[in-house]
């Protein structure tokens, strides 16, 4: 499988936030092919990660996501955009942060009979910076560009090369 | 003897009984005051037209500008986008326009649309929604401190100037400021989330025609969900 350096970069620094924040996407395996890692080259197409699992594997992430309060939570998130792009997602949820808040939706694809799990990281939390992240949205819709992940490591501290949790 | 639980329990309901909220970060009674006006200023608002203005507050960002014009007419909106990118001159542009029924989102450079019917994502009451009860929305991020940060006499438009109140609402890894007009407690600017918003105009109640909320795709728009 060959990615772009674009494609390795944002895997990277999607990759490593979730293992930060405690996300268990152990038992996941990355879609084959270059939509594992979809890029947001156009106004209607977004960026992000995509994996695939079975039941266990759904049961280890779902439970990796604590209920109170604190850094590593996450909110149901019925406010985003993801009705115009995509369909039958059965959970979605939220790191409970203002910014650089990475986003889960998921959902049963009874093809390949497995769980089909989709990873982003939006830089405004609609649920916290709501005007912030529909000027983000608006501004994707109008330039083509989705979320610039060279920047949100660069916020977040991640180095994409030294920090990627795959070249240990 | 006065146990910590009951100390706490107290100093809780000194907190309501005297600003009207639950305790909730340092708050200034006279922040609380400008706070309630906007409030009241927004909480009936179901029709209004503004033009946005939104500049990075990263020289590194790849937009230099985005000026959105908004019109809702609840639940009806329309929403026009124009950016200024830092490396091009050219100004792009996207429309989005619910009907009643059905989300239109129509990008001009690329002459593409998509389309959703049903429960759309609501565009037209999200440059306001903060501002009908910021005392909610500053709990709901964690607020530390809620207070006036002093005065201004802003330029909206070039010679046009408002005196506005500053209020800064400090939360654990961002301060928000917005800038509240004093004469009619609208919020004319605010900064957070990595820009900063100026409203160079805002009517609230403004009368709008619905033809504003009707889009047809233009001869030659393609459709960006079906296959090309």
């Amino acid at each position: 499988m060959q990615w772009t350096n674009e494609q390795f970069t944002d895997a990277s620094v999607i990759t490593t936030e979730a293992g930060r924040v405690g996300l268990n996407l152990g038992w996941f395996t990355l879609w084959a092919g270059p939509q594992g890692m979809q890029i947001g080259d156009g106004p209607f197409k977004n960026t992000e990660m995509t994996l695939t699992g079975n039941s266990s594997a759904l049961g280890l992430l779902l439970g990796s996501m604590c209920q109170g309060s604190g850094d590593n939570c996450f909110t149901a998130d019925n406010t985003t955009f993801d009705s115009l792009f995509h369909k039958n997602i059965e959970f979605n949820f939220r790191q409970n942060v203002a910014t650089d808040s990475i986003q889960i939706t998921g959902r049963w694809d009874a093809n390949t009979y497995s769980w089909i799990v989709q990873l982003d990281i939006d830089p405004n939390n609609p649920l916290k910076n709501p005007l912030a992240h529909t000027a983000d949205v608006v501004q994707h819709w109008t330039t083509g560009h989705d979320t610039d992940y060279s920047q949100v490591a660069k916020r977040l501290g991640i180095d994409p090369l030294r920090d990627n949790p795959w070249c240990h | 003897m006065v146990s910590l639980k009951s100390l706490v329990a107290f100093a809780a309901a000194v907190s309501v009984s005297a600003f009207g909220l639950p305790c909730m970060g340092q708050i200034q009674p006279t922040a609380l005051e400008v706070v309630n006006r906007v409030s009241r200023t927004y909480s009936q608002v179901s029709q209004y037209e503004a033009e946005i203005e939104s500049s990075p507050d990263s020289a590194l960002s790849s937009t230099k500008k985005m000026f959105i014009h908004v019109m809702l007419k609840a639940p009806k909106f329309r929403v026009e986008t124009e950016v200024l990118e830092s490396q091009e001159e050219a100004r792009l542009r996207s429309l989005a326009v619910y009907d009643g029924s059905t989300t239109w989102v129509y990008n001009e450079s690329q002459n593409t649309y998509v389309s959703s019917r049903g429960q759309a994502p609501d565009l037209g009451e999200v440059w306001i929604s903060e501002f009908r009860d910021l005392s909610a929305h500053y709990e709901s991020k964690g607020g530390l401190t809620l207070r006036l940060a002093g005065e201004e006499h802003l330029e909206l438009e070039k010679g046009s100037f408002k005196d506005c109140v500053l209020l800064d609402l400090q939360y654990p890894h961002e301060t928000e400021r917005l800038w509240i007009g004093k004469d009619s407690g609208l919020v004319l600017r605010a900064r957070h989330g990595g820009a900063t918003y100026t409203f160079r105009k805002i009517e609230l109640g403004k009368p709008i025609d619905d033809a504003a909320f009707r889009f047809a795709p233009p001869p030659g728009a393609r459709n960006a969900a079906s296959p090309q």
